[in-house]
């Protein structure tokens, strides 16, 4: 069963500014990509379903309150800001606090195991990623935020991120909500929330996003190209170099 | 590794009782020789013994355990400092609590030593929390961050640092008591005081204790703290408190000696990772056993010449190892 999350007339303000602000939307499950402008309020939206941001309007996460859901839930933020003395196996055992299992797991998804010894300052900016990462999956949470997962990776990594997260969901039904600023990940989602001045302008399939619902939240205008069936979108600029 | 590590943590925990009974042995009289000092521990009964040494013992137990609780208490809330404000450079001094205490003391100097050394501790625990508790206050109301609280207890220190100045330059002269305590020594402790600064370590480690899993959370970003419901602002505070607590101890007990509540938890961290309560208890031992260590020195070095601050050995030789260690982290 899916871990879906409602938003009811949800506002968040901060320095003075509204900045996300969401009438009635329902996160079904699977695969949700979150993508949008700069500040167009993808973090906002992510903490403040993680209960870390303080809001107005009716949330639901997991079918009940996002504070008594804490336990179902992880969330990964885009910059890590670890203690830098701390080792990974300290990253993963905090990251258990409020649930009774303890870590290290058993099985380590994303990264080897001598990373559990390591000071997170001798990991490279992709290897903490991963640690991060590594992370929020060991709380085998029934949703998943995952703020800017992809960046600072390598192509291998991308691609083998993306597939692991798609074998977690296979495995637990977990609901996995992740931003990115790279649209070439849109096939990739069951559903996508493109939002914009901290407002959804789209939700829905990836396919049935258009271009020009694209290229007026991002202002700039998109070239398409056609792989695998799938539509992949470029800035124009780029294409004609 | 893991097998090495536990090893070291077990010789970092036993270390204060062995340097604790090396601090029973060497003094500075040259009158009794170590071997006849060994004799009298191990036969505390024997009738033969002269008061005069046992007078002497009985000044370097109560020395000793001072340097203990007072380095126990810095090596914790050292420790718990550099968890609560992210920063491994954070030592027990940066939110006022040293600059309050030493405050607390020269205002019993200036008003004519009032009612004897035990109401010059009282004064200085006193001034110490105080002067805590307007950093934290300030910090808080500011939003509680960990740069918010250290610019609050860097402004506080300042204001306590200049009354400090020019209490001390009014007064005829500080003499030596003055000059020691304000580089901290454990030179003239009371046995009330040493009990009481004991009282208050057990009480401040068994709050961290119960709030270490929030604390360990610290770690990670507040918001993946506070997205787990581990509350990091009241955690970081509450933490912040209990430490400043233990820290006030120590220098209302032996004035702010320099080093140990920085080196203590940096070296256990390096040593031992990061996991907060296996760190607090190593962090523990071995500010205790810094601060014996360092004061054993002292009497060394005090041999026959009169008393010299801790701080004066322990900066000697924390230069070096704070620049060795840094290197080696990679900084």
């Amino acid at each position: 069963m899916a871990c879906t999350v409602e938003l009811e007339g949800v506002e968040v303000w901060g320095g003075g500014r509204r900045i996300l602000w969401v009438e009635n939307l329902v996160l079904t499950g699977g695969l949700t990509l979150v993508i949008g402008p700069n500040g167009s309020g993808k973090t906002t939206l992510l903490e403040t379903i993680a209960g870390a941001r303080k809001h107005s309007g009716r949330i639901r996460v997991c079918g009940t309150t996002p504070g008594k859901a804490r336990r179902m839930i992880a969330y990964v933020p885009a910059q890590p800001s670890i203690d830098p003395l701390a080792r990974g196996e300290d990253v993963l055992r905090a990251g258990m606090y409020g649930l009774k299992e303890s870590p290290p797991p058993g099985r380590l998804r994303l990264i080897p195991r001598e990373f559990l010894d390591r000071r997170i300052s001798t990991l490279s900016s992709g290897e903490q990623r991963l640690t991060c990462l590594e992370r929020g999956l060991a709380r085998r949470p029934h949703l998943l935020l995952l703020d800017e997962p992809l960046s600072f990776l390598d192509i291998r990594n991308q691609s083998r991120v993306v597939s692991i997260l798609r074998e977690y969901m296979a495995e637990t039904g977990a609901h996995i909500i992740f931003t990115a600023h790279e649209l070439l990940y849109l096939p990739v989602a069951d559903s996508v929330l493109l939002l914009s001045n901290g407002m959804p302008a789209y939700y829905g399939p990836p396919g049935g996003m258009g271009r020009k619902i694209l290229e007026e939240a991002y202002g700039v205008e998109l070239a398409e190209i056609e792989a695998g069936g799938h539509k992949f979108y470029l800035p124009r600029t780029l294409v004609d170099l | 590794m893991r097998a090495a590590r536990t090893l070291l943590l077990i010789s970092i925990l036993f270390s204060p009782v062995l340097l604790s009974l090396l601090g029973l042995i060497v003094g500075t009289t040259g009158l009794i020789p170590p071997g006849s000092m060994v004799r009298l521990i191990l036969h505390p009964g024997s009738s033969s013994i002269p008061p005069v040494v046992r007078g002497i013992l009985r000044y370097r137990l109560l020395r000793t355990l001072a340097a203990v609780v007072v380095g126990a208490s810095l090596g914790a809330s050292g420790l718990t400092y550099q968890y609560a404000l992210r920063n491994p450079l954070a030592d027990p001094y940066l939110l006022g609590v040293s600059t309050g205490s030493a405050f607390g003391v020269v205002l019993w100097l200036y008003t004519g030593h009032h009612g004897g050394p035990f109401e010059a501790y009282m004064l200085s625990l006193a001034f110490g929390i105080l002067s805590f508790a307007v950093v934290a206050g300030i910090g808080y109301y500011t939003g509680g961050s960990p740069a918010g609280l250290i610019v609050a207890g860097v402004s506080v220190s300042y204001t306590f640092l200049g009354l400090i100045v020019i209490l001390l330059a009014r007064l005829p002269g500080t003499g030596r008591v003055g000059f020691n305590w304000l580089f901290g020594t454990v030179a003239y402790p009371l046995p009330r005081e040493i009990l009481y600064t004991t009282l208050i370590l057990a009480a401040s480690m068994l709050g961290l204790i119960v709030l270490s899993p929030r604390l360990y959370t610290l770690i990670l970003s507040d918001k993946v703290s506070e997205s787990m419901g581990a509350e990091p602002r009241k955690t970081r505070i509450a933490s912040l408190t209990l430490a400043s607590m233990a820290a006030a101890g120590a220098v209302a007990l032996s004035g702010p000696v320099g080093f140990i509540g920085l080196a203590a938890p940096w070296i256990s961290r390096l040593a031992l990772g990061s996991n907060y309560t296996r760190v607090l208890a190593a962090s523990t031992a071995l500010g205790a056993s810094l601060a014996v260590g360092s004061d054993i020195l002292v009497r060394l070095i005090a041999a026959g010449s009169g008393e010299i601050p801790l701080t004066a050995v322990t900066a000697l030789y924390g230069g070096p190892i704070l620049y060795y260690l840094s290197r080696r982290t990679g900084w």
